[in-house]
């Protein structure tokens, strides 16, 4: 099984906030190791912590203020909080997400990406999340009404259902619904069919979410309503 | 003006780590300039510049070199107006040209999204009407004995709305009025179960499959047995009629259409035993309370009560109404007092001669055991 393309290489220290963060377990069961130093710190997706040194700190606080945090809930699928960890000696903190499949970390540099709704995992503390919207397009293609903005400089964690691989976009190219994962704010998006309105409906294929580039997108191998309308076949 | 203005945007290019970077962009004389935060610069000449418009916004504007080596992106608002100022009219004809072919796409792509969602809904409450008179057409060919399990599935997912009533005086009492209707009910082979709760409710209901649930509130409202008795012939007027069936076949109609319209009908076994349940405890339309009405006007005519005794319980309900409104649940979806009133004596009015007696029930000493047993 060959590894996804990451942008950055498995163990890594960040020159800014110097956190030494490893990803495990790739790419069915995946999980962030992260060494905390003093004055460190992590935040998290609510939930997302699996394990712990005694001595990390954790403090609970809302996504962004009440407001941004109610939005990205209701729109971007995001918890309401989110937990911030640091340690005042050196402590590990394991990271993980709810379903089978990878992790994928991206460094931000003054750059944004966008991310589906339930992507988000991790970041260090220089990243802002927003929530922006992703139109009707989105909508119906069943990405959702909104998508998450994670904009600044540090890295982003974000988690797929299934392998996470990468395309770099220059004109046009088409994937299913609900395979697309996080894409550049240079990627156009759109909803078109398959084929035709026969092959389109009957073909199991329905409708298609058309990107179009420059850009680079990140798709998950596998889609949660897939899975989903498979396990109610089988009922 | 130009270099007056700076712009915040990106490069892709192959030199650069990872193929793209944030980027400051500038006009200049010659053409549009692009500088990385580590200070790379790339610039591509207005004659040599093809424009394009989208990203994820949809306003993003690219211009890229002709061998589509090097593309500069810019999303500031005030970058098209700089563009079109420094770079020539035809530069602004470009980018009209564009912007008109992207929201021509828009149009068409709002325009598919608008008829398809017509011929969605279209189909969805053809559907949904088809399925209805399906149900309602299909519904003698179902065995009785499919009441019965749904108004016991009904019956076992629910808690009684107060404490059952066991006196033999009450409970014979209402027995007595319902084994009176019983052998006039056209539907053979339901079980009609009397169960009194101690409820100040003026209420009463039926289950499918015949369970009676009679409210303590009815029984001393009411004036007389006749009057009980009235009411419990509409009850029963619904199991006869078979509207609780009915009903769920109607709720798994509207469940199955959605099924059908997002592609997933694995889920509908599982669904339909939990649908039964709930459907039958809901509210009839009003048109099954209505035939409900004239269902027990004949079942009372054939059993020799008077049927305006029905129409005599809506007179007192519609007097006591104001003092009752948030109690009457019985009447809660059911047509309005003069209305039912004005069904029910038009039914009186095209039956045959009758002569009616009364039931043979102690109305008085019903009255008084009520009171003995404390009945709400």
């Amino acid at each position: 099984m060959s590894q996804p393309h990451s942008v950055l290489p498995p163990v890594c220290r960040n020159r800014r906030f110097i956190i030494e963060a490893t990803t495990r377990n790739r790419p069915s069961f995946a999980n962030i190791h992260i060494k905390l130093e003093p004055g460190d710190k992590i935040i998290a997706e609510a939930d997302a912590m699996a394990s712990m040194s005694a001595n990390v700190q954790m403090q609970t606080r809302w996504s962004g203020g009440v407001m941004k945090a109610v939005l990205k809930r209701v729109f971007g699928g995001e918890s309401l909080f989110v937990n911030e960890f640091s340690a005042p000696a050196p402590a590990e903190l394991v990271l993980t997400q709810p379903f089978p499949g990878d992790i994928e970390s991206i460094d931000l540099k003054g750059n944004t990406l966008f991310l589906q709704p339930g992507a988000f995992l991790a970041c260090e503390p220089g990243v802002t999340l927003g929530l922006g919207w992703a139109g009707m397009a989105s909508f119906v293609g069943g990405e959702g009404l909104f998508r998450l903005k994670v904009s600044g400089n540090g890295r982003v964690w974000f988690s797929a259902y299934g392998g996470i691989f990468t395309r770099e976009i220059t004109d046009e190219y088409i994937v299913d619904t609900g395979h697309l994962v996080a894409y550049e704010p240079t990627i156009n998006i759109r909803v078109g069919m398959a084929g035709g309105i026969f092959s389109s409906f009957f073909g199991g294929e329905g409708l298609v979410t058309k990107v179009r580039g420059p850009g680079r997108i990140y798709m998950q191998s596998r889609n949660f309503s897939g899975l989903t309308a498979w396990m109610n076949a089988h009922l | 003006m130009y270099g007056a203005e700076e712009f915040a945007g990106g490069v892709f290019h192959q030199s650069i780590e990872g193929g793209r970077a944030t980027a400051t962009i500038e006009l200049t004389a010659s053409g549009v300039k692009a500088v990385t935060s580590t200070g790379q610069t790339f610039e591509i000449r207005y004659q040599d510049c093809a424009l394009d418009v989208g990203g994820a916004s949809g306003r993003m504007v690219f211009l890229r070199t002709m061998d589509r080596r090097l593309t500069i992106f810019c999303e500031d608002r005030r970058f098209p107006k700089a563009l079109e100022m420094d770079a020539g009219p035809e530069f602004a004809e470009q980018l009209a040209t564009v912007q008109k072919s992207r929201w021509r796409e828009g149009f068409q792509w709002r325009m598919w999204l608008a008829v398809g969602t017509a011929v969605c809904l279209l189909c969805l409450v053809g559907g949904y009407y088809a399925l209805l008179w399906t149900a309602k057409s299909s519904i003698g060919a179902i065995p009785v004995s499919a009441d019965i399990q749904i108004g016991k599935a009904a019956f076992d997912a629910r808690t009684l709305e107060g404490p059952q009533v066991t006196d033999r005086v009450v409970v014979d009492a209402v027995k007595a009025m319902v084994a009176r209707l019983e052998p006039h009910a056209e539907l053979k082979g339901l079980t009609f179960d009397v169960y009194v709760v101690n409820s100040s409710d003026i209420n009463a209901y039926c289950l499918p499959g015949g369970k009676i649930v009679v409210f303590t509130g009815l029984l001393k409202t009411a004036q007389s047995a006749e009057q009980v008795t009235g009411v419990l012939s509409h009850e029963m007027s619904h199991a006869i009629k078979r509207h609780g069936l009915r009903h769920v076949m109607e709720s798994m109609g509207i469940v199955v259409a959605v099924e059908l319209l997002v592609g997933d009908v694995g889920g509908l076994v599982s669904l339909a035993a939990d649908l039964g349940k709930s459907a039958a405890l809901t509210s009839y339309s009003r048109d099954a309370e209505t035939e409900a009405d004239v269902t027990g006007v004949k079942m009372l005519h054939a059993a020799a009560i008077d049927p305006l005794e029905l129409a005599g319980f809506f007179e007192l309900l519609k007097q006591q109404q104001p003092e009752f409104t948030a109690a009457i649940q019985w009447l809660s979806t059911h047509p309005q007092h003069d209305e039912r009133i004005a069904t029910v004596r038009g039914e009186v009015a095209k039956l045959p001669p009758q002569e009616y007696r009364g039931m043979e029930i102690d109305w008085e000493k019903l009255q008084q055991r009520l009171q003995e047993i404390g009945a709400e």
